[in-house]
Formats: C-alpha cells, structure tokens, sequence
C-alpha cells in the first residue's frame, strides 16, 4: 500500500488520482476574495461622505440661519433705538415752542388775563413777542440738576449758540430748546448728569405727563363741580 | 433600517429649520405688544391742518434711559419723584394738535381711537361734556385694569380748536400723575380751558352720556 493519501509520496491509486483530480478545483488557493460588485459597498454608505449628508447639510443651515437672524435682530434694534433717539431730538423743537407757549399762557393766568391757548392765533405776534428771548428771561432760565456738568454743558451749548448764529429778528426767534419757565424756575434732581439723549427724552416725558396730568385733573375739576353743583 | 433613520433625520431637520424661521419671526417683533398700546400714529391729516403740533413718543426703550432717580421740586420745596411715576411705564404717547379756527377736526378722525377703546378691558371712567358759548370742552378718560392695577390710561379731550390725544400704557399713579400740573414753574396750563372753569363753574352741565 502506497503512503500517497498520507504523504503524498509514492504511487497514487487510479481512483484516488481520479478523486483528486475532480475535487482539486475545489482546494485552498491564495488568491483575493472574490466578491461581487454588487455586494459591495456604495459611495452613498462610505464612511467619509458620511458627514456631509443632507440631514446634517439642513441641520447646518438651520443653524445658520439662526445666527443670520439673530444678527440681524441684533442689528435692527440698535438701529430702531438710534432712530428714536433722532426722533428724540426732532421733537425736541416741537416740545420747546409748546413749553414756550404753555409759559405765555401761565403769565396771563397770573396776571388775571385768562386768554387760553386757543386764542393764541389771534395775537400770534404779542405770543412771538413773549417767546422771544429776552436778556432778562434768559437769565430767569434755571434749569438746575444736582450735577454741575451738566450745567456747564448746558451753558456752553447756550453760549455757542449765542456766538455761532446771528441775532435773529423778534420774528425770527427760535424756539427756546430748554425747559423754559419763565415765572418760576424748574428744578430736578438727578443723581448723574444726563447725557443729551436722556435729557431729551426726560423733557419730553415732563411735557407728556404735564398735558396728561392737566387734562386729568381738568376732568376731575369738572367732576367735583358737577357733583357740587348737584347737591 | 438605514432609511429610517435618514427619515427620522429629515424630521429633525425640518423641525430645526421650523424652529429657526420661528425665531426670525420673533426677532422681527421690535417690542412687545401691550394691550393697552393704542394705535395713535397714523393721523397725518390733522398734523396737516393744525398750526401747532405736540407729538411726544415714548416707548419702552426710551423710557429705559431716562434716569429713574429724579425728582422734581416745586417753588414751595414741593418734591415730587418722577421715578415713582415712570417706574412702571411701558410707553407715554400724546398728541395734541392746536387749529387756526373751529370745525378742523371731526368724530371721524377718533374713529379709529374710539373703536380701539371699545376693546375689552378698557372702561371709561370719566366723561366730562361742557358746553358754553365761548368754551366747549368733552374730556373722556379710559383706563385698563387687570388684577388691581392699572395697566394703561387714556385720554381724548375735544374742544373747538384743539385736540388731545393722550396714551399712557403701563402702571401709572394717578395721584402722582395729578400732581404734575403746576410743577416746574407751569402752575396751570391754559390749554385744558381751565383758566376759565372758575368764573364758568355755574354755567357748568352735568357730565352727558354720549
């Protein structure tokens, strides 16, 4: 007996070489595994590409758009507060020539002459005559805040005023910009000086307040009148 | 399995973009929106026609600059502390637009305030109606209130040739408020026709229902 089956040495058999023969296509071969192309996997799957995949594309842009908006939020407030302020200091002529005129008629109250505003068309020019500042009314314009910067402030504004326009005609006359009172003097009490803004923004809400609190109690006048006037 | 996952990823996707536009939408709100805020803005024909204007706009951002620590001091040593009245305020809006002559202004130009004023919440709790040959006066005062408070004040008062329109919203102390006028060296302002209430006290009528 051949030791072929063990070691391949010697003779083999016929039907064992017969065997080998038909079964050796089947045998170990070192070679690649050979797998199908559709097996494989696609680029869609790759790892690499992975990252930028739509959903995590739509999440980046959401993202993004957020912070786009957010800046712009941003953006569009400081503008809005910079337009109120100019909005501010526009009004500020309006809310001057009204004080001005609210002081008129304070001085014919007091002084028994009880001419309204409404009737302030009529004698348009003896009102320009009133409003138009005098050396002496200027000096009666105390506007005091505890801070003296803002005193200094104030009358270098008035001085440079004085200085850079030419004297203007009673006609011409601008609308004093301060709080002006001319039968009594105005008085608050801050604790820091006020920058223009805020000073501007506090004359106008004194003016609003003042026009609300004289209608108020005018309605309230008129209430207690009433119910005296009933019983 | 992979596709429900990238389903569920789409889902998260779009809720994000959702919520992102949703958050643009909200940065579009300048300010926030009080009920007692009245739309007095857009009356430009009578800004036209009146001779004096007074416009005073005061949001919520401007009032947030004015210092809150000031007091105002009567000739008589009288203190009244502004920021005690300004605390709560959200907004103070006036206009009060002065005419030439009679007849400027009509109802139809407060329809708009008036049907706003309608709205539920606010209550007319003063209405003044005088009526005299030389000085006609109708003063109607509306106030918001929620849980005891005030949350905002309004004011129309209509005389011949002017016209006041006054929207305080917020918390507002009336009584503060009342003892505005006379101060800063303006004891009485003639334009709410009081200087002639004392001598016209008798012709005076009773308050009208409109």
């Amino acid at each position: 007996m051949s030791d072929y089956l063990w070691d391949k040495t010697g003779e083999p058999e016929e039907d064992v070489e017969q065997l080998e023969n038909l079964l050796g296509a089947l045998k170990y071969q070192t070679r690649p595994l050979d797998i199908p192309l559709s097996a494989m996997p696609t680029a869609k799957a790759r790892p690499a590409t992975i990252f930028f995949s739509r959903p995590r594309l739509a999440i980046a842009a959401s993202l993004l758009l957020t912070l786009l908006a957010g800046i712009w939020f941003v953006t569009r407030q400081g503008e809005t507060q910079k337009n109120d302020l100019a909005k501010v200091k526009q009004g500020s002529e309006t809310v001057g020539s009204k004080q001005t005129e609210d002081a008129v008629v304070t001085n014919d109250t007091k002084t028994g002459d009880k001419a309204s505003i409404n009737n302030a068309p009529d004698n348009h020019d003896e009102v320009k005559n009133a409003v138009a500042p005098k050396p002496r009314e200027e000096s009666a314009r105390t506007v005091t805040a505890s801070a003296s910067k803002t005193q200094r402030a104030t009358r270098g504004l008035i001085a440079r005023r004085q200085k850079s326009e030419p004297r203007r005609s009673v006609e011409d006359a601008p609308a004093p910009r301060e709080f002006v009172a001319t039968n009594g003097t105005m008085r608050w009490e801050v604790e820091q000086p006020l920058t223009p803004e805020q000073r501007e923004a506090t004359e106008k809400l004194m003016l609003a307040l003042q026009v609300a609190s004289a209608k108020f109690n005018y309605a309230q006048r008129e209430m207690r009148e009433i119910g005296r006037a009933g019983k | 399995m992979r596709t429900k996952v990238d389903s569920w990823l789409k889902i998260v996707s779009l809720a994000l973009a959702l919520v992102a536009s949703g958050a643009a939408t909200a940065a579009n709100a300048q300010q926030p929106q009080y009920a007692a805020k009245l739309q007095i803005d857009n009356e430009e024909v009578l800004a036209q026609r009146a001779n004096e204007l007074v416009d005073v706009n005061l949001d919520e951002t401007l009032l947030r600059i004015i210092p809150k620590k000031i007091k105002a001091k009567q000739e008589d040593g009288t203190e009244v502390d502004i920021g005690a009245i300004i605390g709560g305020l959200k907004g103070v809006y006036v206009r009060s637009y002065g005419f030439n002559n009679e007849g400027e202004y009509s109802e139809a130009n407060l329809s708009r305030m008036r049907a706003q004023l309608r709205s539920p919440g606010w209550v007319r709790f003063i209405n003044v109606v005088r009526k005299k040959t030389d000085d006609n006066m109708h003063i109607e005062v509306y106030m918001m209130t929620s849980t005891g408070s005030i949350d905002g004040l309004a004011i129309l008062a209509l005389e011949p040739k002017r016209l006041t329109l006054v929207n305080i919203v917020g918390n507002i102390n009336l009584e503060k408020l009342s003892q505005l006028e006379g101060q800063f060296g303006i004891p009485e302002l003639g334009i709410d026709g009081s200087a002639s209430q004392s001598d016209g006290s008798k012709d005076s009528k009773p308050a009208k229902k409109p």
